[in-house]
């Protein structure tokens, strides 16, 4: 039990603070707007964009569905494949000289400048946006898997071997273990930018989604809604960040317990 | 039998001759410290019968820690052979002949105090569940019982080394490396912790091979004491400790544990 004083204090640092920071900074939005007089279609003031949300619930959400879509399966190809391949590199000497150099240059090269080839390949459906977000996440999946497992414990690695684990074992036991929490971190940075990664998908080229309705908004002139759209995305890049982070409490129990030591 | 020609002859101890459980035979071991090149051991030459404690003392540098890694496999001397209940081996064939505890516990942070006791017969191969619960029955006699669901840092430094100590005997090994077990501990707690392992060992009826540089340690559990020099290491004393295994706390005023102690300190040039 801690001293109610010490966990009030928690709570205003934790929620009262960023909230009544968000608060002030809407109100300084709407006052400005309200000040100046901007016309909505330059600076929409956050009433209007609370009524464009209200208004096109139906519109924002039918899209934000399509995203979520891409979001998640672009999410979900990334972590078996940047984990699948993180973990290869680590156990085969081949691929790290072969393969892991490649992964890295690989991200030299610009997002923008995939994407359109990937619209002349697959199309304006789903495929060419899953691709896209699975790219940009592969990659922190990629460098802390490895790294991850390269961290561990050599002590431990060694103690496993006297006792006769072949590696296989070695890292089942210890190896994979011992990268998770490194994995998650790879992981919440990837699900973030997943969500930008789905959104250039369909700036490109799409036929739905919310980055299709941001550029439809703006040609007509719908700043409300593109706004509206912004936010939902906002809303949705942190749900999911923070739901990998649940996963996380959930899967590794004594983290917790170790950065509360620390 | 007749692979056992291959073992370096050894005087009859008995009219069957049993070979050695380890023996170790002009063995050179050199190591890479930056630029310098150094000799961990040099010429080494030592057998351990099947069923004895041999406490290794030596000067820090010693070659200590490279001796133990040679016998659990981890590493392949640069010259010299070992041999295993008298057969010639490579590195790669004593790996799972030894159980292995060192100064630091390597308790790993994601398993509870009885998952980590486990973790040893895991890497033997045995089943997760079936290694918990050969764990859990041992846990009471390691003063863990309450403790099985903790984490590691949850635990005292005793009672993470005690854990240690369970995942290193719960395979029962016939060969086991202790390097400092207890050197990490403070005084009280490694008292106490060397008069229970002496109980728990007599248990196990396992070759030992103890390195420590606490003088006490090494008499107080040993059946025999070899003290190395400095870099490189060989043999400088080779001595029986003449009192019965095991000894209680007692032992430590006994005119036979001063005698050894003096011919130890001696062999280690500090004076007594």
């Amino acid at each position: 039990m801690r001293p109610p004083a010490r966990s009030h204090r928690i709570i205003v640092q934790r929620w009262v603070a960023p909230l009544a920071m968000l608060g002030g900074l809407v109100l300084l939005w709407q006052t400005a707007v309200r000040l100046t007089g901007a016309p909505q279609w330059l600076l929409p003031a956050p009433t209007d964009v609370g009524a464009a949300l209200i208004n096109d619930r139906d519109l924002l959400l039918a899209n934000a569905l399509v995203t979520l879509q891409e979001v998640l399966i672009g999410f979900a190809v990334a972590v078996v494949a940047g984990v699948g391949c993180g973990i290869a590199i680590t156990r085969s000497p081949v691929l790290d000289r072969a393969l892991y150099p490649l992964i890295i240059a690989s991200q030299t090269v610009p997002v923008p400048a995939i994407a359109p080839l990937l619209l002349v390949w697959f199309g304006y459906g789903l495929l060419p946006k899953v691709l896209v977000t699975a790219l940009v996440g592969f990659f922190p999946l990629v460098v802390s898997t490895v790294e991850g497992v390269r961290s561990t414990d050599r002590e431990v690695v060694n103690l496993l071997r006297a006792f006769g684990a072949p590696p296989g074992r070695v890292f089942r036991l210890a190896e994979f273990p011992s990268a998770m929490p490194a994995i998650f971190a790879g992981a919440r940075i990837a699900v973030a930018i997943c969500v930008i990664g789905a959104v250039f998908g369909e700036l490109v080229g799409a036929k739905a989604g919310l980055g299709y309705l941001l550029t439809r908004s703006i040609a007509q002139f719908e700043t409300p809604r593109m706004v509206a759209a912004i936010f939902l995305l906002a809303v949705m890049g942190s749900t999911l960040f923070a739901l990998v982070g649940l996963v996380e409490k959930l899967l590794l129990p004594w983290r917790r317990l170790v950065t509360v030591q620390a | 039998m007749t692979t056992w020609r291959m073992a370096p002859p050894e005087p009859a101890r008995s009219p069957v001759a049993v070979p050695p459980r380890v023996s170790l035979q002009n063995v050179t071991s050199r190591y890479n410290e930056g630029q310098r090149r150094l000799t961990a051991l040099e010429d080494f030459t030592l057998s351990i019968s099947r069923g004895e404690f041999v406490s290794i003392v030596g000067p820090s540098g010693s070659g200590k820690s490279t001796l133990l890694d040679i016998v659990a496999g981890l590493l392949a001397p640069d010259s010299g052979q070992v041999f295993m209940s008298g057969f010639p081996t490579t590195a790669q064939e004593r790996l799972g002949q030894s159980a292995y505890m060192r100064q630091r516990d390597l308790l790993v942070p994601w398993r509870t105090a009885l998952g980590n006791a486990a973790l040893g017969l895991e890497a033997t191969g045995v089943p997760r569940k079936a290694a918990e619960s050969a764990a859990a029955e041992q846990l009471p006699r390691y003063g863990l019982a309450e403790f099985a669901d903790a984490y590691p840092n949850q635990l005292s430094g005793g009672m993470r080394q005690r854990c240690a100590v369970l995942r290193t005997l719960l395979p029962q090994r016939d060969l086991i490396l202790l390097d400092e077990p207890f050197g990490a501990l403070d005084s009280l707690t490694r008292a106490e912790l060397q008069l229970w392992l002496a109980e728990v060992l007599a248990v196990q009826q396992a070759t030992v091979l103890l390195v420590t540089h606490d003088v006490e340690e090494a008499i107080m559990l040993g059946d025999r004491i070899v003290v190395l020099t400095s870099r490189p290491g060989r043999v400088r004393l080779d001595i029986t400790v003449p009192l019965a295994r095991p000894r209680r706390r007692e032992v430590l005023f006994a005119a036979e544990f001063l005698a050894t102690r003096r011919d130890v300190l001696g062999a280690l040039g500090i004076p007594t």
